[in-house]
This record gives C-alpha cells, structure tokens and sequence, in this order.
C-alpha cells in the first residue's frame, strides 16, 4: 500500500512538473478529417501515416494547439477502396470538418480530390501528384513528389550513381505503373537504354516469370518499382546480381523485412534515413522514436508535416476559417522537418530534386549513400 | 526469345501452378464432400502458414513441429468453421448462395483477425530444404519449390488412396452423394460434413506453409488465394478434385508462358482469355462429362 502511495505521489509530482512545459488548450475542439488505409492492401502505409498524424495531433496540442483551441483529428479508414474513400470524406465534410487529411493511396486521392476540389476545401495527402489534373486543384496539397520527381531520382542514381546505362525495370500496375510512365518520359533525357520493362499486377503473389524475362535482357541495372517485397525475392531466386534501385514505397522496415537476404544491397530513393538523420530530422526523429520506440520512415514524417501544414494553416487563417481562405493560408513556401516544400510551385510540391537521400540495407538496416541526384536540362 | 528462359519460365509456371493445385484441390474436397464452394478456403492458407511462422519464429519451436501445428491448426479452423457456421445455417435450410456468402463474410473476419493479431506485415518461412538451389538444364530453382511440387503430387495421391481405401473416405463420399442412403446405414452426415471442411483445411494448410517461403503471407492474401484455387477447381470441374490440380497446372503455366510469348502487362488477360475459351468449350469443367439441367 506505501509502494502505491508512494508511486501514485510520484506521478502527481512528475505530472506537475511536466504541466508547466504544456500548454493548456480550451473550447470547441478544432476538427480535421483524416482518412486512413488501415485495411486492404494500403494497410501497410495507412498504419503508418495514421502513426505520423497521431503523433503530430499529440504534439500541436501540447504545444497549445490551434491558437488555444485543441485540435481533434476524426481518423476514418477506407479500406484501400477509392469508392469507400470518397464515401467517408463526404460524411466527415457533412459532419463539419474544416480540412481533410489524407486518403493513403494515389486513387483514392484522385478521387476524393473531385469533392474537395470544387468546395474549396483544404486536403493534405501523403499521396503524390499522379495525373496532371491534380495540378488544377489548388487546395489538395501534395506530401510526396510528382512521379516525374521520382523517376528523376532513380534515373539519376543509374547513371550518375551506378554509371549504369542498360537498365531493366520490373514495376507494379499501381505506383509503379505510374512511375514507370515518368521514366519513359525522362529516359532520352538521361541517356538510358530501357533493356526490359516488365509489370505484374498490383494483386499478383508471384513474379518470377516476369523476373526470369528481365534476366535474360542482362541489364546493367534493375529498377523495383512496387509496394511489395515479392520481387526482390524472385529476384535473388533467379540469382540476378545486377545492382538493385528502388523508390521509397518499399523503403518501410516491415516491406524490409520482408525482403529477408534480397534486400541487402538494395539502393533506395528516399527521404528520410533515420538511423543516420540530418540536423533539422533529429527532432522529429527523436519525437517519433520516444513515442513508437521506433524509427520513422518516410511515410511517417510525410504524414506528421501534413498535419502540421494544416495546422499552420489554420493558425493564419483562423480556426473558424474554412474554404479559400484556409486553402489560400496553406499555399507557400513550408520549411518542413525533412525536405523544403512550395506548394504554390507548378508541380505543387516544390521539391527539389536535391532533397532526395539515398540509402541502402546492410545486416537489415538502413545506412546512408553519398550520392545526390542532379537535375538534367 | 531463348530456350533457356522459355524452361526457365516453365518451371517458374509449374511451381506456381502446383501451389493453385493445392488451393483448388482444397476446394474440391470441400465441394465434393458437401457441395459448397468456400470462399474462405484461402484463409485456411493465411492460417495454417501464420501459425507456423508464430511457433517456429516467436516461440521457438522446431520448425517441422511449426509445419505440423500450422497445417493442425488450419484443420481446426475448417472443422470450427463447419460447426458454428456451416452446420446451422443448413438446419435452417440456408441456399447455396446464402452459405456462400457467409463464407465470403468469414474470409474478411478471418483476415480480421489476422490483422489483429499478427499486424500489416507480410511474413516469410525458411525454404523447406534450405536455401540450396537446383539446376533443370539452364534453369534455376530454389530446393524448396522441387519439395513444393513432390508434396502437392504426394497429397494428391494420398488423397486417391484416403476416398478409395479407407473407411473414413468411402464414408465421406457416401455422405455427400447419398445422404439419406448413409445415414440408413449408420454413417453420421453432420460430422462426415466437418471432417471434410476438416480435410479442406488440412490441405490449405499444406499449402500455406508450401507457399510461404516463395510469396510469403500476409492478412489480406486470402482472397487472391481462393480466387486462383477457384479458377482450377472450376476448370477442372469442381466434383473433380483430381480435375483442380490439372485446371492449377494450366493456370500457373498459362500464366508464366504468358510473360514469355507477350508483354508481361498482358499477364492476366491471356490467362482468363485462355480460361474462357476452354470454359466456352468444355462448360462442365476438363474431367467432367455431367451436362448441366434446367433452363
């Protein structure tokens, strides 16, 4: 009973100590939809992002929320599912929230982006820039780069990087696809002979054919561009030696693990290297890290800055603000805790190039690459 | 295109194709046993195969004893599965259509349930045999997938043998094909019915943990996985389930050689083309001659 007391005192004292680093937050909360892919087939990136809003709902209240007011994310999952997606962003705008969060997947944003869009409603997404149509809406914010951005990237470390000119690439008809159809565009400019470019379904379990094809093409360089760890693994199958590059959508330690062996050595695109982060990431890192007792990964700080644009937002523009005047208070230059956004830009990011980091896996964990991507005329 | 990748794709093809001939062959069993299509017989994969993960890599255990719980536990699942959902609804006179449902709605909760408990990630089993590889002429496999293919021809034997020579399997398919006559001759249908969800189970196991080491598990694989095993079963008629394994060996080919004769994109539409055009052909399935009634 003494040890109770003594530790129920304890917290009593801490909790007071610690009170007075908090700022306290009152009224009406300020609410924001977010909707998240915590089932189907996005659930291993709609966990995660739901990690980074959590952690930043958490955080923007201790340091005295939306000028005073507390701010309340209402969390919804749409299973991976577009059509469910745009059900739960018209029920949470019915319900009033002023800005929507989210959804986790390039569709699914396509398709929530036509309701928000013509309301003038504020919408962040970790999702980036699929189709040139998502230019024209000006308050849907874009957390990850163009997909012209992307292949740029990986094109660069090929050819800069690796000095690799024959390069084969297996990709998935979902984010890959999209990918792939930037590199087409950008391959002229870079000089890159595409040896075999072969696409499985986003949905397949196996890829060894596909992988065997682009064996047999001897490429220099083979580029992964998927949300699955199957490919890597048929890969190594196959005993494919050529060096292997891939995008930030498998740089999730869980996708890692999965690789097993086949992901040592791979080459990743990305923005965020944890282990080894960068002065202005530290206090996001260590944040991340104190609360999950893990390493945040890219969808995780896209998702923490998404929420903190918003809030920002909602700091100028005022709490009660909504429409226009939020979206317009969203637009600008954002110093963000790992890349420097300017979603006034033409591509709506304003990422440079540049901001991209390299990683790779070795004993199955990520170490930083020297290497910085350069922009081609 | 060369002789070498042709080979290599073939074999790729054919260790995929034994793998939906499990699946299929589960769903056969399940049909021929009690004429209902489990929409959740891939779950009995997910199951099987996460078990085996959680006893070999999280308690330790050896990792045959691992395989031989896993493939007990997906077992379980079936005949569970048969008690609580299956057994009632068909006192209740349900339709085809309504257990079919339900077993649509268990496939979700299943995978539920797996994400619940084991998380988002996708797991991954030792090769059975090691990482050692194997050379067939140019091409080049993994040890496990020659295990993969010499276990998926071992239960179809046993198979054959269990419904022709032991007393269990006679009374299994005394069950399914003549209820009232079984039951004058003291054979109890409800519990042939689960032992037969029961043996769906066991085979979905089997192939769970065959399957886990090349693609590896993850919650929401469970349909994909019925779906490809319904693929074979129905073209090779779904009474049949010795027709499953041939319609899972079609499949898996058709697919590989899709990729070597096309553009990989094509993948899928060659495939079902492919189904179509023999479904158009042979309606009732490849080993099936009974011709379809009514209108």
């Amino acid at each position: 009973m003494q040890r109770v007391k003594r530790t129920v005192l304890s917290t009593l004292i801490v909790s007071a100590l610690c009170g007075s680093a908090f700022a306290q937050t009152s009224g009406t909360p300020v609410r924001v939809g977010a909707i998240v892919s915590v089932s189907g087939p996005l659930a291993f990136v709609g966990t995660t992002t739901r990690e980074g809003f959590q952690l930043a709902e958490k955080v923007i209240n201790q340091r005295g929320g939306i000028n005073g007011r507390p701010l309340q994310l209402v969390f919804e999952d749409d299973a991976s599912n577009p059509d469910i997606a745009v059900t739960k962003v018209n029920a949470l705008l019915n319900s009033g929230v002023v800005a929507i969060l989210g959804p986790t997947g390039l569709a699914a944003t396509l398709a929530t982006g036509g309701i928000t869009a013509p309301k003038n409603v504020l919408q962040v997404t970790g999702a980036g820039i699929a189709l040139p149509v998502e230019r024209e809406r000006k308050c849907l914010l874009h957390m990850m780069p163009a997909q012209h951005l992307n292949a740029a990237a990986l094109l660069s470390y090929a050819v800069d990087g690796a000095k690799a000119k024959r390069v084969g690439v297996l990709y998935d008809s979902g984010v890959g696809q999209a990918v792939m159809n930037a590199m087409k565009d950008l391959a002229p400019k870079y000089d890159v002979n595409f040896v075999a470019t072969e696409k499985f379904d986003l949905a397949a379990t196996d890829m060894s054919s596909q992988a065997a094809k682009l064996k047999a093409s001897n490429p220099e360089l083979v580029m992964v561009l998927t949300t699955s760890a199957t490919p890597f693994r048929n890969l190594r199958q196959l005993n494919v030696t050529a060096p292997v590059v891939t995008g930030l959508a498998v740089a999730v330690y869980e996708t890692v693990k999965a690789m097993g062996p086949a992901a040592e050595g791979a080459v990743f695109a990305e923005y965020m290297v944890a282990e080894d982060p960068r002065p202005r990431e530290k206090e996001f890192v260590d944040l991340f890290r104190g609360e999950y007792k893990k390493l945040p990964k890219n969808f995780e700080v896209a998702a923490w800055e998404a929420v903190m644009v918003v809030a920002n937002a909602l700091k100028k523009a005022g709490p009660d603000a909504g429409g226009d005047k939020l979206c317009i208070a969203a637009r600008g230059k954002y110093a963000a805790a790992h890349i420097d956004y300017d979603f006034a830009a033409p591509d709506m990011t304003g990422i440079q190039l540049s901001s991209f980091q390299y990683s790779t896996v070795k004993d199955g964990k990520f170490a930083r690459v020297a290497f910085t991507a350069k922009e081609r005329p | 295109m060369s002789g070498e990748l042709l080979l290599q794709v073939t074999v790729s093809g054919l260790t995929n194709g034994f793998l939906y001939a499990l699946i299929g062959l589960g769903l056969a069993v399940v049909y021929k046993g009690s004429a209902i299509i489990n929409a959740a017989q891939g779950d009995f994969a997910i199951v099987g195969a996460i078990v085996t993960v959680l006893f070999t890599q999280s308690a330790g255990m050896p990792y045959w004893v691992s395989i031989v719980i896993g493939v007990m536990a997906a077992a379980l699942l079936g005949g569970l599965m048969e008690v609580a959902c299956i057994r009632p609804m068909l006192r209740l006179k349900a339709s085809e259509e309504s257990i079919l449902l339900a077993t649509v709605g268990l496939t979700f909760l299943i995978g539920a349930v797996v994400l619940v408990v084991v998380g988002k990630a996708a797991y991954f089993l030792p090769p059975i045999g090691g990482e050692a590889q194997v050379q067939v002429g140019s091409a080049t496999l993994q040890r496990h997938a020659v295990i993969v293919v010499a276990a998926a021809l071992l239960v179809v034997a046993a198979l054959a043998a269990f419904y022709k020579y032991t007393h269990l399997g006679r009374s299994m398919v005394a069950a399914s094909s003549d209820a009232d006559g079984a039951v004058s001759i003291g054979i109890n249908v409800p519990l042939m019915r689960t032992f037969t969800f029961m043996l769906g189970g066991l085979i979905g196991g089997i192939a769970g943990v065959l399957q886990t080491p090349l693609i590896g598990v993850s919650f929401a694989m469970g349909i994909a996985i019925t779906l490809k095993g319904v693929a074979a079963t129905v073209l090779g008629g779904l009474v049949n389930p010795m027709g499953a394994v041939a319609g899972g060996l079609i499949i898996g080919l058709a697919e590989a050689l899709a990729v070597f004769l096309f553009n990989s994109g094509y993948q899928n539409v060659v495939t079902m083309g492919l189904l179509i055009v023999i479904m158009i052909a042979m309606p009732n399935g490849l080993f099936v001659t009974a011709r379809r009634r009514g209108g």
